[in-house]
């Protein structure tokens, strides 16, 4: 709808400015949610600092890895491509969970407690990224004409004339409910890691519904979507974060 | 703490050039690399102030703030919908 904010002569993409409203946001989040666990607030910034550079390097590096061929076939072209954009969502999850650890590792602090205070933050900067979606015109919905059906104009990358479902908005609402919902788990919850399990599963399982809501296209494995395949092992995971595997592992293997 | 002074410098400089490669919009990888190396000295600064009981100087927390703001404003430029393009690479790899 609006991809591009005109800012004077520079235009700015506005899934960009609210990726960053988001960290904003999910950075004055993670001072509050630090006091569960008596965390300062210099760790908590620093651990969202090594997650946000572990993103990065993750969702370019994994950009390289599936793109290797094409790189390779039109080497003339890919300085291009890889200074211009290219990025891979789960690489950069991956990567930014892999920051967050080292951080927490190489200053010998407790890896299970900063994911349970990073979780309601991630969910907060997820909602906002979704906006992003919904003005940049990508991850739209079904063809739907109930209440709430978007029209987007012509020109724009979702088809024009029909209405669609909400996909995008309706995840945001989602992820801002589930922040506040993780808030309060948070706060009350004496279990370290219950807020991440629940967190994977909630996220997971949401993500999973919305799939079938869902009508850009994108990959496929089987029968489900990418992302529904994901979710299921991301739901998996967070099963286990509520069983206390990871951390009782944690506890055995890594903890110093 | 002369090592803790280069390093102070060093992030310094990395921080502006983090921010002087906005103007370009092919540098802005570079503005990136810069500003992470950069961060990962004032942060590296910081901690061994608070374990070794020093007070960090000026230029590493000058250094700490122009990589944040050279790191949001390249990744600004450089973000587009990762959600999507990410969708559409995971899938060529599991194809």
């Amino acid at each position: 709808m609006y991809p591009v904010i005109h800012f004077f002569n520079y235009s700015i993409p506005t899934f960009g400015v609210l990726f960053l409203l988001g960290t904003g946001a999910a950075f004055l989040l993670g001072v509050q949610t630090a006091r569960k666990y008596s965390i300062s607030t210099m760790d908590a910034m620093f651990f969202g600092l090594f997650g946000i550079i572990g993103g990065i390097s993750g969702a370019k590096l994994l950009y390289i890895i599936v793109d290797l061929p094409n790189l390779i076939a039109s080497p003339e072209t890919a300085l291009i491509r890889l200074a211009t954009g290219g990025a891979v969502f789960y690489g950069g999850l991956i990567g930014g969970i892999l920051g967050g650890y080292f951080y927490t590792h190489i200053y010998h602090l407790d890896s299970i407690q900063f994911f349970d205070i990073a979780v309601p933050c991630l969910a907060l900067a997820q909602a906002f990224g979704r906006i992003g979606c919904f003005f940049n015109g990508c991850c739209y919905g079904i063809p739907y004409e109930g209440p709430g059906a978007v029209h987007y104009p012509v020109g724009a990358y979702p088809p024009s004339g029909i209405g669609l479902f909400p996909a995008q908005l309706s995840e945001s609402a989602f992820l801002f409910g589930l922040t506040l919902l993780l808030m309060a788990v948070l706060w009350r919850s004496d279990t370290p890691g219950f807020t991440t399990g629940l967190y994977l599963i909630t996220s997971g399982l949401f993500r999973f519904i919305n799939e079938f809501f869902r009508a850009d296209p994108r990959g496929a494995i089987g029968f489900l979507s990418t992302s529904q395949f994901i979710s299921l092992l991301i739901i998996g995971l967070g099963i286990l974060f509520i069983l206390k595997i990871p951390q009782q592992l944690y506890e055995k293997h890594l903890k110093q | 703490m002369e090592q803790y002074n280069n390093k102070a410098i060093a992030s310094l400089v990395l921080g502006i050039v983090s921010l002087v490669s906005i103007v370009w919009s092919y540098f802005t990888i570079i503005g990136i690399i810069c500003a992470i190396v950069g961060l990962i000295f004032a942060i590296q600064i910081r901690k061994a102030g608070e374990l070794e009981g020093f007070k960090p100087n000026s230029m590493a927390t000058a250094g700490l703030v122009l990589n944040i703001i050279g790191l949001a404003l390249c990744a600004i430029v450089l973000i587009a919908c990762v959600a999507c393009v990410g969708l559409l690479g995971t899938a060529a790899m599991f194809s």
